[in-house]
């Protein structure tokens, strides 16, 4: 009777046990996943509820001198897939390939693809993405993106630069200017099903993006326009392989054109090669030839060494370091003033005039130039120049560096010397960029940049009375420009090999001047790479004349000069000569003109 | 053996008591009509009804309104976007169709050339920035 009864309390005890345990287990479990793994439980279950989208910020426009847009950004969107959701891969790129502009083909490869996701096309414009949704394929989604354009084509297309397919800039003035044109991206944050549909009255939350500031450049488009079509011109016309002009305001320093040929358009910057895609005016040095002699000149004239009218016994060729340095055309000894010699390009008479100045001299002026250093530009991959330390210097490079063997300089460089000399011998640094807009619309101005003296106000002026004679009468006559007073030099240098001592036949021809000589205002450098013929008489300096006289007219630059006599030439009057002549060479006159507006300056 | 139903009875239950002398009432049930002045409460009920129907109506009407406006503004919201990026894209068009390139070949389609000819004019006398010649100047 005990036995028997005692089986149900057993039973019971057993359920109970069985049910204790069952319950506790439940309850860890429920406090493991409640308590203990709560937070990574939660994080996880928003992450497959809530999606993220990031909503791309509107990167800042690019605008020439005078507003005028040289890079926009605009909404886009692009067209992805979830590869997972398509049944039918061929009937889908049917329908969607006429109005991607795609093949059947590449987008029927593209839904076919294993994954989750897939892009069908980027930065397609809004009216396309409308297409696309009005055909309510559930395998296909639009993302906001934005697409960077350059209205103006390839104008400029090395200054500017490109961005890459996230919109971030890869060269030029788009990579230097990163900061200030990227703005800050935003953030859509909304609850979805497990279909991807957004849950209504889920969470929402949209954080604004903000957009970029913009830049204000220095360039003119339409003068930058002219002068890529010119030196294209150019260069078909002399078969070069390509070359580089740059027009500079000799006051501000603004770079009003820097143009390189070939061109780049910066909307399709992967058909270009690396070579062509830089901004050579500013990232590649060169050997600047005879250009260079008006540093030699610099030198001597303000040491008080020579002035342009002292007589300079010239023979054809002169020994220094034991190599033989000669003119380019052999002549007999000759007397040649100092700005004749200069006029004719002599390289034996500089040589000469060099050795009075002597390295330390020459080398500090070099340095006052700004030789040796990047101009301050601030475009990236600028470089320096190459000038030896003086200690460096090898015998035969006080034959060299004179007439601008041996040393290597920028386009830009060699522009910002000419500059220099047309501002009365104070250098003032070049500048790209002339103000930042900012996101309400406000102008910035940026500073104007360092103003450095170089060399005094006379010697400054002796310079260009000298390098109006090269005009007038010597090598750069086809720089001549009706109507203005043209100062410039020429200049021919060969090429060194670039992975072994020596000269390859390979030349650069440059031109570089300032007009109107009797109160200058630009600069214009024009280099072309290996034309034909080989003489910068007659490649480069044409083309910068056409591109001086455009500039010149579209600044409104009033013709000054009246076409001159042979023989005559109008100096600019130098200020507070030093030396009892102001006047250059028997050859150069009297100023036949005199400007007003500087008449009351000493 | 079970005992008999009557003593069962007796042992078990109490003595009822004597029923106690019936006393006159002094209150009494009143039926009939309810006193004058005071209302039925059909009515109020009715009324209480109809209150929180049109409330509730109201506020159903109100949701409905917000709800349309909400639409309306998402749908403006939509087309001042949609308008936006129109305007920049035509913007964009507009800066195209201004770009020197373009203009120089449509200039080339129509047969204009550069001048080849030019003739420059230097003033007899420089500028001045009152704009005033010389002459002027002298006989003020």
């Amino acid at each position: 009777m005990a036995g028997r009864g005692s089986r149900p309390a057993v039973r019971l005890i057993s359920l109970l046990v069985v049910f204790t345990f069952t319950f506790v287990l439940v309850a860890g479990r429920l406090v493991q996943l409640q308590v203990v793994q709560a937070e990574p439980l939660e994080a996880r279950g928003a992450q497959q509820r809530l999606r993220t989208v990031e909503i791309p910020a509107k990167r800042g426009a690019i605008f020439d001198r005078n507003m005028t847009p040289l890079a926009l950004s605009t909404e886009a969107r692009d067209v992805i897939a979830d590869p997972a959701f398509v049944s039918d891969p061929g009937a889908g790129a049917r329908l969607l390939a006429p109005i991607l502009g795609l093949t059947e083909a590449a987008l029927e490869e593209r839904l076919s693809r294993p994954g989750r996701f897939v892009y069908l096309a980027r930065k397609v414009s809004p009216a396309v993405a409308d297409r696309v949704e009005a055909l309510n394929l559930g395998f296909v989604f639009l993302r906001p993106a934005m697409q960077r354009s350059y209205p103006a084509d390839a104008v400029a297309g090395q200054v500017l630069g490109f961005v890459g397919t996230d919109d971030v800039g890869l060269a030029g003035l788009e990579f230097a200017y990163e900061q200030t044109l990227a703005g800050m991206p935003g953030q859509e944050i909304l609850e979805q099903d497990p279909a991807g549909r957004p849950i209504p009255h889920g969470r929402h939350s949209i954080l604004q993006p903000e957009a970029g500031r913009g830049i204000v450049l220095t360039i003119d488009r339409d003068l930058q326009f002219f002068a890529e079509a010119a030196l294209a011109r150019g260069v078909r016309s002399t078969s070069a392989r390509g070359g580089v002009a740059i027009v500079l305001d000799t006051k501000t320093g603004d770079v009003l054109a820097m143009v390189n040929h070939p061109a780049l358009d910066p909307e399709s910057f992967g058909r270009v090669t690396p070579h062509d895609r830089r901004n050579r005016a500013a990232t590649d040095a060169y050997e600047p030839g005879s250009i260079n002699k008006v540093v030699t000149a610099a030198a001597a004239l303000e040491a008080g060494l020579v002035t342009p009218s002292t007589k300079l016994t010239v023979p054809d060729r002169i020994k220094v370091g034991g190599r033989s340095f000669r003119d380019f055309e052999p002549h007999r000894t000759e007397k040649l003033t100092y700005a004749e010699a200069l006029a004719r390009s002599s390289n034996v008479g500089t040589i000469k005039v060099a050795q009075m100045v002597g390295r330390d001299r020459l080398f500090k002026m070099l340095r006052r130039f700004g030789y040796g250093t990047a101009t301050g530009l601030g475009f990236p991959g600028e470089s320096d120049g190459i000038l030896r330390p003086l200690d460096q210097w090898y015998g035969t490079s006080m034959g060299t560096v004179p007439i601008g063997q041996g040393i290597a300089v920028t386009p830009l460089q060699m522009a910002s010397v000419y500059a220099t000399l047309a501002n009365d011998g104070v250098r003032v640094q070049p500048r790209l960029v002339k103000a930042v807009v900012e996101r309400d619309g406000r102008v910035e101005p940026s500073e104007l940049g360092e103003r450095r003296p170089v060399v005094s106000a006379y010697t400054a002026a002796q310079i260009r009375a000298m390098l109006v004679g090269v005009v007038e009468h010597g090598t750069g006559s086809r720089a001549k420009i009706p109507g203005y007073l043209v100062g410039g030099k020429t200049g021919t240098a060969r090429v060194p090999y670039p992975d072994r001592p020596g000269y390859s036949r390979d030349i650069i021809t440059s031109f570089v001047g300032f007009a109107p000589a009797n109160d200058p205002r630009v600069v214009v450098f024009v280099s072309l790479d290996n034309p034909r013929p080989r003489f910068s008489a007659l490649t480069a300096a044409p083309v910068f004349r056409e591109i001086m006289a455009h500039t010149l007219s579209s600044l409104g630059v009033v013709p000054s000069v009246a076409a001159l006599d042979a023989g005559s030439l109008i100096a600019r009057r130098a200020p507070a000569p030093p030396a009892p002549s102001p006047v250059a060479t028997a050859t150069v006159t009297a100023a036949a003109r005199t400007d007003p507006g500087r008449e009351q300056t000493p | 053996m079970t005992p008999p139903r009557a003593a069962l009875d007796r042992v078990q239950s109490p003595r009822r008591p004597a029923p106690a002398p019936e006393r006159p009432r002094h209150l009494r049930v009143v039926r009939g009509r309810p006193a004058p002045g005071r209302r039925p409460p059909l009515l109020l009920v009715s009324l209480v009804v109809a209150a929180t129907a049109t409330a509730l109506f109201a506020l159903v009407i109100a949701n409905v309104f917000l709800g349309q406006a909400a639409v309306t503004q998402a749908d403006l919201e939509r087309t001042a976007d949609r308008t936006r990026v129109e305007v920049e894209q035509l913007e964009l068009e507009v800066a195209r169709l201004r770009s020197p390139s373009r203009i120089a070949a449509r200039a080339a389609e129509l047969g204009l050339v550069h001048p080849t000819d030019v003739t420059v004019l230097v003033p007899a006398e420089p500028a001045r920035r009152d704009g005033a010649t010389n002459e002027q100047r002298a006989g003020r």
